[in-house]
């Protein structure tokens, strides 16, 4: 039995999740076959929540409302819309639609096994119960929940990307969508001169010239403090300010830990950045060089505005750019091939960069994505 | 710091003041030259010899160091003195371990990967010093002009004609190697069969008959092979030759020519009949002659230089051919011979392998048909009969090396050619199979709490604690079974413990086997027994248990008799254990493994063992 989110108090953090408890009509899609829109797991709730929402006819300019976009489809692309979404639920593996879990089940569990309780798990009354909703995961003895929608939850070795909003004493203050800012300390980031040395007050005087305020930037997290919040580092030279593009917000769980955040797309020049805690950086490439070659192009870079961004490059970010934002608009999770396929199908359409935001381009998305799950399924099927 | 300022004149010291502190002093003296280290008595070696002695001497004081030896009673012996003065220092070796958090700490780190870790350690040093040259050569070789092959015939199809051509050949050496051993060949191979031989000189192979066969006395085949060179100047000499063999008693040679070798006058007539040969080979081999306008040659061959048998035999005289050789004669065979060549070119007919020969070995039979597959194809080349294909063939050969070189180069400039790249692949099967890396190498929950792991053996740690071995243990408990990780000390008595403990002993132990066999499977270079006993050491499980529960340390040391010093290294290291632990079960998400912990810690973290300082007390 559902519990509709009315009745329940709900918990914060839990807010934008509990929205996906609309009440519709009961016969379709209960949470846990609101499947796989974003990759492996079971589908992000607002997607969901946009085809119910115009199932439940609300108004035409609501229809469709997402994040960043808001949409008005017209009759026939609703249809499509609809068509699509139905068609990835469908195609969503069963496995996990089982082991889904909301707050309050009792997560099944052998009781002779002397199971770990984990994350998002409480003990009530001798029965393990679930805390949050999401997934049920089982690890040797360990069970625990992992929520699909939540918060960025940061690990050693993650790669972010976030804009300094203060400069403190020997350290830069980042916000980084997480609930506390992280510190980059001045020890743990590369002197433009590239020397080991060790930081001197000058130094500390000049922390300006190296970040300032509002400046975007790339880092590696190192660790995390005693009170929880986040230590930065950014030694190598791929990490450092990021310039020349754009910067996008997109929810955290649409970028999942792969082996590779840093992009370099030859065929466009440009760099990539897949930040785990969902900044997206979408900019001119950079070419890592040495240090002293730096020092040299100083003095003529701050003289005069020289090589600008090519219009070629422009154009590409803003494509690519525009494709990662259709893309967390629909829910799908965020991989590189998803997103050049994305640009390149709107290349290929002829569809104009800014009317990439529009409509038909985020209807046909929808459903190339279906197309494509379908056929991988298929394939996966066909070669077993 | 007195010393070295002066004010200490002399220092009594052990080995430990010359390797790690910089104190030079003007004089040095050895009062022995023998030292325990720990193991046995033995000889100082030569580096320690040199650490020692190079302390005499300070720079811009003196202007010479002295090293005395103290003799005593006996002087050392000359060679010992010289070995240990001036023999080579102990080469430095690599001991570079490649272990499980090394790997899962560098995986988390984006921009670095394993391999090259692995290629800055010691061990690698002779390789990559020789990196740059070998790259400089690779550049070299790349720019090397490769040399095309011009084909007459319009597009060059050579490249797969020779693939075919050493696939061809090498089917060809396994399948004749079969047929010579096959009984069935024996039958046909008799005096007069024709064959086909490998020649020595070129790859073409040559029409040739079988003369003798093994005997006992002579193990090879006896061939008359067409070679089509005239080479008649040879002739005179030669025959002649072979006359002067036979009687040894005349020295002129072309003239008296005893009666029963009448050679050329035999030319007239042919005996039809055949003597039985005695098998005596009188002629001196190889034999080249000229007949009939071809030039032909009698050679003696191994088995396996016999490309193939022809299904045709001729008549051939065994004695006229050996013993009594008769130009006649070989004029006669070679005609023969030059008759069953079909046309000029071609060989006749080879016994077909399976029909004939009766070849019945599956794998054999697959290799005849490919073989004969890939003649095909061969002859459908359009290079088959180019008048160019030598030339080609020895360009092809050539390439081909060069493109091995270059591959090997390469190899041995990549990661595969890392002396621990087998191992390094091992541990990271290892790691998948436990669910510690996916398949993509993304670190995932287990390889996440196996980092934190640093005190103890990681896989053994993180298993028990994800098998929730600890769960039914009091904090004490745990406390003392962890102790099993740290502890450092084999052979020493055995604890008594009570029933739970001992289950738990068991319980872990039973996972390091588990790890062990499963890391053998995996081809790290790991043996189970030896494995779990390596990194579980239960010497000191009934002390700090006492010790948790709040036992004096007086009490404790009675239990057992492992010295009071190593007592208190490993419980200090043990509360190091349980905040690693403490740490692992925040990962984990488990508040009741957390408080345990720190319950844990609290209880040995009392006393003595935990006493700043000895000398300075504090509060």
């Amino acid at each position: 039995m559902r519990v509709s989110s009315e009745t329940r108090p709900n918990p914060s953090g839990f807010g934008h999740v509990l929205l996906g408890f609309l009440p519709f009509r009961t016969s379709a899609l209960p949470l846990h076959a609101t499947a796989c829109y974003s990759g492996e797991g079971p589908a992000p709730l607002r997607a969901q929540c946009a085809s119910s929402a115009y199932l439940c006819s609300r108004g035409p300019q609501r229809a469709g409302a997402m994040r960043d976009l808001q949409l008005s489809l017209n009759q026939t692309q609703r249809v499509r819309l609809e068509a699509a979404l139905h068609e990835l639920q469908s195609l969503a593996p069963a496995a996990a639609a089982a082991a889904a879990v909301t707050v309050a089940d009792t997560i099944p569990v052998n009781d002779e096994d002397n199971i770990l309780k984990g994350h998002g798990t409480s003990d009530q009354d001798g029965e393990v119960v679930a805390t949050l909703c999401g997934v049920v995961e089982r690890v040797n003895k360990l069970v625990y929940v992992r929520t699909l929608r939540a918060r960025y939850k940061p690990e050693v070795g993650d790669i972010i990307v976030g804009r300094v909003i203060e400069i403190a004493p020997k350290r830069w203050r980042l916000e980084i969508n997480f609930s506390q800012d992280a510190v980059l300390m001045l020890s743990s980031m590369s002197l433009p001169d590239g020397i080991q040395r060790r930081r001197t007050a000058v130094d500390e005087l000049n922390m300006r010239s190296i970040f300032e305020e509002n400046d975007v930037i790339c880092a590696e997290v190192r660790g995390f403090q005693h009170d929880g919040s986040l230590h930065l580092q950014a030694r190598s030279q791929k990490y450092g300010k990021l310039e020349r593009g754009q910067l996008l917000i997109v929810p955290a769980y649409l970028v999942k830990r792969r082996k590779q955040h840093f992009h370099h797309l030859e065929r466009y020049d440009v760099d990539l950045i897949l930040g785990c805690n969902g900044f997206i950086w979408v900019g001119e490439h950079v070419v890592v060089g040495e240090n002293t070659d730096k020092i040299e192009d100083k003095p003529a870079l701050s003289s005069e505005v020289e090589n600008f961004t090519p219009l070629e490059t422009r154009k590409h970010i803003c494509r690519l750019a525009n494709a990662v934002r259709v893309l967390s608009a629909l829910g799908f999770t965020l991989t590189v091939e998803l997103i050049i396929e994305t640009a390149e199908a709107s290349v290929s359409s002829n569809v104009e960069i800014n009317a990439m935001l529009g409509a038909e381009f985020f209807v046909h998305t929808a459903e190339a994505e279906a197309k494509r799950r379908a056929d991988l399924l298929r394939k996966k099927s066909g070669a077993r | 710091m007195l010393f070295c300022r002066g004010v200490i004149k002399v220092l009594f010291s052990t080995e430990t003041f010359a390797m790690g502190v910089n104190a030079p002093a003007r004089t040095v003296v050895f009062d022995s030259l023998r030292k325990f280290d720990g193991k046995e008595h033995r000889k100082l070696l030569p580096g320690e010899y040199i650490q020692m002695a190079g302390r005499a001497g300070r720079r811009g004081l003196d202007n010479i160091g002295t090293v005395i030896v103290m003799c005593r009673d006996e002087i050392p012996e000359e060679s010992d003195l010289k070995n240990l003065i001036v023999g080579k220092p102990t080469r430095l070796e690599s001991q570079f371990r490649l272990t499980y958090t090394m790997i899962l700490h560098l995986l988390r780190v984006e921009e670095l990967k394993v391999e090259d870790m692995l290629k800055r350690s010691f061990a690698e040093f002779h390789a990559q010093k020789n990196l740059p040259e070998k790259e400089k050569l690779l550049l070299q070789m790349l720019c090397q002009p490769t040399k095309t092959i011009d084909c007459i015939k319009g597009e060059p199809t050579i490249e797969e004609y020779y693939e075919m051509a050493l696939e061809a050949e090498a089917h060809r050496e396994s399948i004749t190697e079969a047929i010579m051993q096959l009984h069935s060949s024996q039958q046909f191979l008799t005096p007069g069969r024709l064959v086909v031989v490998k020649s020595k000189s070129d790859d073409d192979h040559l029409l040739g008959v079988i003369v003798k066969t093994p005997s006992a006395a002579l193990k090879q085949y006896i061939i008359l092979v067409l070679t089509g060179d005239c080479m008649s100047s040879a002739i005179v000499p030669s025959s002649s030759n072979q006359n002067e063999k036979e009687s040894g008693d005349f020295k002129q040679g072309y003239f008296v020519i005893p009666k029963g070798k009448r050679g050329m006058e035999d030319e007239y007539f042919s005996s039809v009949s055949t003597r039985k040969s005695s098998g005596v080979i009188n002629i001196k081999l190889p034999y080249k002659g000229d007949a009939s306008g071809m030039g032909f040659e009698v050679r003696a061959i191994e088995n396996k230089e016999i490309m193939s048998i022809c299904t045709s035999k001729i008549k051939i005289d065994q004695v006229r051919l050996l013993e009594d050789p008769s130009q006649t004669v070989y004029s006669k065979t070679v005609q023969m011979l030059i008759k069953e060549q079909p046309d000029g070119n071609k060989y006749p007919a080879a016994l077909d392998a399976i029909k004939d020969l009766k070849m019945k070995d599956m794998l054999l039979v697959e290799n005849y048909h490919a073989y004969q597959r890939l003649l095909k194809k061969m002859s459908e080349n359009k290079c088959h009969g180019c008048i160019k294909l030598k030339e080609h063939i020895a360009l092809m050969k050539e390439q081909k090396k060069y493109k091995d070189q270059l591959n090997e180069l390469k190899y041995q400039m990549s990661d595969e050619a890392l002396q621990q790249m087998p191992e390094f692949q091992g541990r990271i099967d290892v790691l998948k199979e436990i669910h510690y890396i996916d398949s993509d190498l993304v670190v995932q929950l287990k390889g996440r709490v196996a980092c934190e792991m640093n005190s103890g053996e990681e896989l053994i740690s993180t298993e028990c604690l994800l098998e929730n071995q600890l769960d039914d243990l009091e904090p004490e408990e745990a406390v003392a079974i962890m102790s099993a990780l740290v502890f450092q000390q084999r052979n020493t008595s055995e604890p008594s413990l009570t029933p739970k403990l001992a289950d738990a002993r068991k319980r872990i132990y039973d996972t390091a086997i588990r790890l062990g066999n499963l890391q053998r499977e995996f081809k790290v270079p790991v043996d189970p027994e030896e494995y779990a006993r390596d990194h579980l050491k239960f010497g000191l499980v009934e002390v700090v248990y006492e010790w948790a529960k709040g036992t004096p340390f007086a009490d404790i040391c009675e239990l057992t008799d492992v010295s009071e010093g190593l007592i208190v290294r490993t419980i200090v290291r043990l509360d190091e254990t349980c905040r690693e632990f403490r740490n692992a079960a925040s990962i984990m998400g488990n508040s009741a493994l957390y408080k345990k912990m720190e319950t844990a810690s609290n209880a040995i973290k009392r006393d003595i063992v935990f006493a700043a300082s000895l000398y300075i007390t504090g509060i």
